[in-house]
C-alpha cells in the first residue's frame, strides 16, 4: 500500500513539473484567510455501522476582515461508516454544500450556491506503540456551478488522499484525557471535462492539537495553510490560511443493555 | 546229792521239753510278694507254725521285687533286713533305700550290660528289743557317685527308748550340726545345741536354745569367744497364760516372730542368721525320720518319728480388745475397698502406665498399702489364726506402726503442686491402749491413702488438663497453618498492584502474631482459658481471606460495570468510558485503598469489620451504578479524604 502511494505522489509531483514547463506558477498574494468551525458526528447504529454527519461553518477573509469577513459556506456531509476491519473502514455518502458569493452584495452573484457530491472514502489504521497513523483515500463526485447568474454546472471528480497521524503527548496512548499532535497533510487531485490544467486543486498541510475529553467527544484546533490551482488558470495557485476548530463526537444510538455489562461480584 | 539229782531232774527236764519243743517249732522259710501300699515287694522269712499260728522266726527281708515299677525305678533299691524271734522284731535291724540312676554307658559283664549308679541312698539301721525300737539308731544319707559314696549328706544319731524317741540326739547336715535332748514325754527341755562347722568340724558359730520347763526361755549365740543373749517370752502382760504347741512350723513361725520382735523393741542384738538355719535343718531332719516313718510303715505299720512339744504363753484378749480388732478389720476391708475402687478407674490405669508423676505416687500407694498396710494384715492374720496370742502384741503393734514416711515426704516435696502433707508419728498416737493405737494408726493409713488418692487424681487431672490443652495447641497449630496456607493464596501480583502491598503477608503476620500472643501465656489456667479466644480470632480471618481471594475479580467486575470500552471512530482506537467517574475514582482512590490500609493494623476485634467494610463497599458500588446519583457525584469532585467520600456516598465503612 505504501509503495502505491509513494508512486501516486511521484507521478503528481512530476505533472506539476510538467505543467511548470509551459506556463510560470503563480501564487496567491496575499494568501486568503478562512475559519472553519467543524462539527464532526458520528451515531454508531449497530456493531460496524456508524451513520457519519459532519457540519463545517465556514468564513472566509473579506475586505478587511480576515478569516470571518464574510459567509463561505456551510458543509453538510452525510455518509454510512462500515468498518470491515479494526484497521480498515470504508464510507460512502451525499455532501450539500452552500456556497455563499464570494462579493457580499454583488447582484451578479448568487448569493448562495448548492453544491452536492457523493462520495466515498476508504480508511487505513496504521498502530504504532505510541502512536496511530491513518491513510484516507477520499472520492468524490461533485457538481458544482459558480455563483455567477445562469453559470453552468460542471461535473468533476476529486481524488483525495490524506495522510495523517494522532501522537499522544500527555499520555502513552489515546484515551480519555489525552493531548495530541496530529499532523495531516491532504492533496486534492480533480478530474473532470473542465479541469484543463488544474488536477491538483489542493495540497493542505493542517497541523493540530487535539484533546481527548471522552470517548466521545474531541476538540481538535490547528492552523491549516493550503494551495491548489486555480481551475480557470493552472499557473495559479491559491493560498490560504484556514483557523480549524473541530468538535468530534461519537455518540452510541444501540440499546443500553449491550452497551454495559452488568456487575457480577464474585461474592 | 539230792540236790544234784533235783538239779539234774530239772536240767533234764527242761532239755525234753526242749527237745519236744524244737521238734514241733520246725523253721520254715517263706517267700512271696507282698503288696504294701500299692508297692509290690519281696518278702522273705522265716517261720515256724504253732497251732494254727504262723510265727516269724528267724531272718526277715523285704527287698524290691523285679516287678517294682512306678515309684521304684529299674535302678532304685530298697532293703529291709533283720531277725525275728517268735514273731517280734529283734536285733540289728537295717533299712536301705536308694534313688539310683546309672552313670555312664556301662560295661558288658557275662553278655550284660551293667551300670555304675549316682544318686542319693538313704540308710536306717538300729535296735529292735521285744519288737519294738529300743536303743541307738543311725540314720546316713550318702550321696552315690559311681555306684560308691561320695559324700555324707546326713547323719543323724537318735535314741529309742520302747519305740519312743527320746534322749540325746544329734544330726548333722552339711555344715550344721545340732545336739539336743528330748523327754520320755515328747517335751522339750535342757538345752538344744546348734552349730555351724568348719571343714575339719571346729565350730565357727553356735547357737544354744534354752528350754526350762517347756518354754524357750533365752538363745544364745557364740562367735568368736563372743555371747549374744536373747530373752524371750520376758514381757507378757501379766494376764498371759500358756499352752503346749507342736514343736513344728507353727512353734517355729512364733518364735521368729517372737525373735524379730524382741531384737526390734526388746532392745537386744542378736545375730539371726544362724537361728533359721537351724530350723530349717530341724525341719530336714523331720522329714528324714518321717521317711523312715513310711518305710517302716510298710513293714509293721508302727509309727517311727516323735512328736515333741513345747510350751509358749499366750495372751488373753479382752472384750474391748476384741472390738477394737475388728474395727482394724473394717477399716482395711475400708481402705482396700477404695483401693479397688481406685484402680479401676480407667484413668487410673492409664495413668499408671503413662504419666511418670501418677506412676510414682500410685508407687508409694501401693507401698503404703502392701508393706504397711500389709504389716496391718499380718497383724489381723496372726489374731485369726490364734497366733497373735502367743507373741508380744505390744510390740507387734509398734512394729506395725513404725514405718518410714520419708518417701512420702520425698514425693510431697518434688511437687509442689500436690497437697502437701504430713504423717503423724507414733508419739502422735493419743490411744494409749495398743490396740486403740493400732486403730488409730488405720485410720491414719486410709487418710494418707485417700491422700495419695487424691494427689493421683491431681496429677491426673492436671494431666488431662496438660492434655486436653496440648490437643487444643495442636488444633490452634492446625487451624494457624491452614490459614497460613491459605494466605499463599493471596500471593497474586494483582492482587498486589491493586493493594500496593502484600495483603497475604499482612494477614500471615497478624496469624503470627495471634500465635505467639498465645504461646506467650505461662500459665496453664491462664492457657485454657484464652485458647478459645485466640482460635476464634485466627478463625476470624476467614471472610477476610475469602474477601481479598475475591479482590481481583470484585475489582474487575466494579471496572467493567463502571468502565466500558468505547470505540472511538476519529482516533479508531478503544477507549476506556468511566460511568459515574467522580464515584468509581472515589472508589479507586480513595475508599478500596482506605480499607485495604486497614489491614496494616489487623487486630482480633477490628478483623471482621475490615472484611465487612469490602462486602459494603462492593455492594454499594453496585447499588450506585443504577441509582441517581448526580448529586453525591458533584460533592465528591473534590473530596480528598476516604472518610468524607464515604460519608458523601453514605457508606458506613470502618476504620477502628
Amino acid at each position: 500500500m505504501m509503495g502505491r502511494f509513494l508512486l501516486m505522489i511521484t507521478v503528481l509531483v512530476a505533472s506539476i513539473s510538467l505543467f511548470g514547463q509551459e506556463r510560470k506558477s503563480e501564487f496567491q498574494r496575499p494568501a486568503g484567510t478562512n475559519l472553519w468551525l467543524g462539527s464532526y458526528n458520528k451515531f454508531r447504529l449497530t456493531e460496524n455501522m456508524f451513520w457519519r454527519a459532519e457540519f463545517h461553518y465556514r468564513t472566509g477573509g473579506y475586505e478587511e476582515t480576515p478569516f470571518i469577513g464574510r459567509m463561505a459556506q456551510i458543509y453538510n456531509r452525510h455518509a454510512l461508516d462500515y468498518i470491515v476491519s479494526p484497521d480498515f473502514y470504508v464510507s460512502l455518502g451525499g455532501v450539500l454544500r452552500l456556497d455563499f458569493t464570494p462579493q457580499p452584495g454583488n447582484p451578479e452573484l448568487e448569493h448562495v450556491i448548492y453544491e452536492p457530491r457523493i462520495w466515498h472514502e476508504y480508511m487505513f489504521v496504521m498502530r504504532w506503540a505510541r502512536f496511530n497513523a491513518y491513510h484516507r483515500i477520499r472520492i468524490e463526485h461533485r457538481w458544482s456551478r459558480t455563483n455567477a447568474l445562469d453559470s453552468e454546472w460542471i461535473f468533476r471528480n476529486r481524488w483525495r488522499y490524506k495522510f495523517f497521524m494522532k501522537i499522544p503527548i500527555n499520555k502513552s496512548y489515546l484515551g480519555t484525557g489525552t493531548i495530541f499532535l496530529n499532523p495531516d497533510v491532504e492533496i486534492l487531485m480533480q478530474s473532470g471535462k473542465s479541469v484543463v490544467d488544474s488536477p491538483m486543486e489542493d495540497l493542505r498541510i493542517y497541523p493540530s492539537v487535539g484533546y481527548i475529553a471522552s470517548p466521545s467527544v474531541t476538540y481538535t484546533a490547528g492552523i491549516m495553510y493550503t494551495t491548489g490551482q486555480s481551475l480557470n488558470n493552472g499557473s495559479f495557485y491559491r493560498q490560504r490560511y484556514v483557523i480549524r476548530l473541530n468538535a468530534y463526537v461519537s455518540l452510541d444510538f444501540r440499546k443500553e443493555e449491550k452497551k454495559i455489562p452488568s456487575i457480577r461480584l464474585s461474592d | 546229792m539230792i540236790w544234784n539229782n533235783k538239779y539234774y531232774l530239772t536240767l533234764l527236764f527242761v532239755l525234753s521239753f526242749g527237745c519236744i519243743g524244737n521238734a514241733q517249732l520246725q523253721p520254715y522259710y517263706y517267700e512271696g510278694i507282698r503288696e504294701a501300699k500299692g508297692i509290690p515287694l519281696v518278702e522273705q522269712y522265716e517261720f515256724i507254725i504253732r497251732g494254727k499260728d504262723t510265727i516269724p522266726e528267724g531272718t526277715y527281708a523285704l527287698k524290691k521285687s523285679v516287678f517294682l515299677d512306678g515309684v521304684l525305678n529299674e535302678y532304685d533299691f530298697f532293703s529291709v533286713e533283720g531277725f525275728n524271734k517268735m514273731g517280734q522284731k529283734v536285733g540289728k535291724w537295717r533299712i536301705r533305700e536308694g534313688a539310683l540312676r546309672p552313670a555312664g554307658i556301662g560295661t558288658i559283664d557275662q553278655y550284660l550290660y551293667t551300670f555304675k549308679v549316682e544318686g542319693r541312698e538313704n540308710v536306717f539301721k538300729g535296735d529292735f528289743q521285744n519288737g519294738v525300737k529300743n536303743g541307738e539308731w543311725l540314720v546316713y544319707q550318702w550321696d552315690i557317685a559311681n555306684s560308691e559314696i561320695q559324700d555324707t549328706l546326713l547323719e543323724a544319731n537318735v535314741t529309742y527308748i520302747q519305740d519312743v524317741l527320746q534322749g540325746n540326739t544329734y544330726l548333722r547336715k552339711g555344715d550344721i550340726a545340732m545336739y539336743f535332748d528330748i523327754t520320755s514325754s515328747g517335751e522339750i527341755s535342757g538345752i538344744w545345741n546348734i552349730m555351724r562347722l568348719g571343714e575339719d568340724s571346729e565350730v565357727i558359730e553356735e547357737e544354744n536354745w534354752y528350754f526350762e520347763q517347756g518354754f524357750l526361755t533365752r538363745k544364745e549365740y557364740k562367735k568368736d569367744k563372743e555371747t549374744h543373749v536373747l530373752h524371750l517370752d520376758n514381757n507378757f502382760s501379766e494376764f498371759s497364760s500358756s499352752e503346749w504347741i507342736e514343736f513344728g512350723d507353727d512353734f517355729f513361725r512364733t518364735i521368729h516372730l517372737k525373735k524379730e520382735l524382741e531384737i526390734e523393741f526388746g532392745n537386744q542384738s542378736f545375730p539371726s542368721q544362724l537361728t533359721i538355719k537351724g530350723v530349717e535343718n530341724f525341719h530336714y531332719f523331720e522329714d528324714i525320720l518321717r521317711q523312715g516313718d513310711f518305710v517302716m510303715g510298710l513293714i509293721e505299720g508302727i509309727p517311727f518319728s516323735r512328736s515333741l512339744k513345747t510350751k509358749i504363753k499366750k495372751n488373753i484378749f479382752s472384750q474391748q480388745d476384741s472390738l477394737y480388732l475388728r474395727e482394724m478389720q473394717s477399716l482395711i476391708q475400708d481402705l482396700d475397698s477404695s483401693l479397688v475402687r481406685f484402680y479401676e478407674d480407667k484413668a487410673v490405669q492409664l495413668a499408671k502406665n503413662s504419666l511418670q508423676p501418677a506412676q510414682e505416687c500410685i508407687a508409694i500407694l501401693e507401698t503404703l498399702r502392701d508393706e504397711r498396710g500389709g504389716q496391718v494384715d499380718d497383724f489381723l492374720s496372726a489374731y485369726s489364726s490364734g497366733l497373735l496370742e502367743k507373741l508380744n502384741v505390744e510390740y507387734f503393734v509398734r512394729q506395725v506402726i513404725s514405718f518410714d514416711r520419708t518417701l512420702l515426704y520425698r514425693h510431697s516435696e518434688e511437687d509442689k503442686d500436690l497437697r502437701e502433707y504430713t504423717l503423724s508419728t507414733l508419739s502422735e498416737l493419743e490411744s494409749g491402749n495398743t490396740f486403740a493405737q493400732l486403730v488409730e494408726h488405720c485410720q491414719h493409713l486410709i487418710m494418707e491413702a485417700e491422700i495419695l488418692i487424691d494427689s493421683v487424681q491431681t496429677i491426673i487431672t492436671k494431666i488431662q488438663k496438660e492434655e486436653s490443652i496440648v490437643l487444643m495447641e495442636e488444633s490452634l497449630r492446625d487451624l494457624h497453618a491452614y490459614w497460613v496456607e491459605k494466605t499463599n493464596y493471596l500471593e497474586d501480583n494483582e492482587i498486589e498492584s491493586i493493594a500496593k502491598f502484600d495483603v497475604g503477608e499482612k494477614i500471615k503476620d497478624y496469624l503470627d502474631q495471634q500465635l505467639e500472643d498465645y504461646f506467650k501465656i505461662l500459665n496453664l489456667e491462664k492457657r485454657v482459658e484464652t485458647i478459645n479466644y485466640y482460635k476464634d480470632c485466627i478463625a476470624k480471618v476467614e471472610p477476610l481471606i475469602s474477601h481479598l481471594s475475591s479482590l481481583v475479580l470484585n475489582t474487575h467486575a466494579i471496572e467493567d460495570a463502571y468502565i466500558s470500552q468505547v470505540f472511538n471512530p476519529y482516533t479508531f482506537t478503544n477507549m476506556e468510558d468511566i460511568a459515574k467517574p467522580a464515584i468509581y475514582n472515589a472508589y479507586q482512590d480513595l475508599l478500596l485503598p482506605s480499607i485495604l490500609g486497614n489491614l496494616h493494623d489487623l487486630r482480633c476485634d477490628n478483623l471482621e469489620s475490615t472484611a465487612f467494610n469490602f462486602t459494603i463497599l462492593f455492594k454499594s458500588m453496585q447499588d450506585f451504578l443504577i441509582q441517581e446519583t448526580s448529586k453525591k457525584e458533584r460533592k465528591l469532585r473534590k473530596v480528598k479524604e476516604p472518610i468524607k467520600a464515604a460519608e458523601i456516598l453514605g457508606i458506613t465503612l470502618d476504620y477502628n
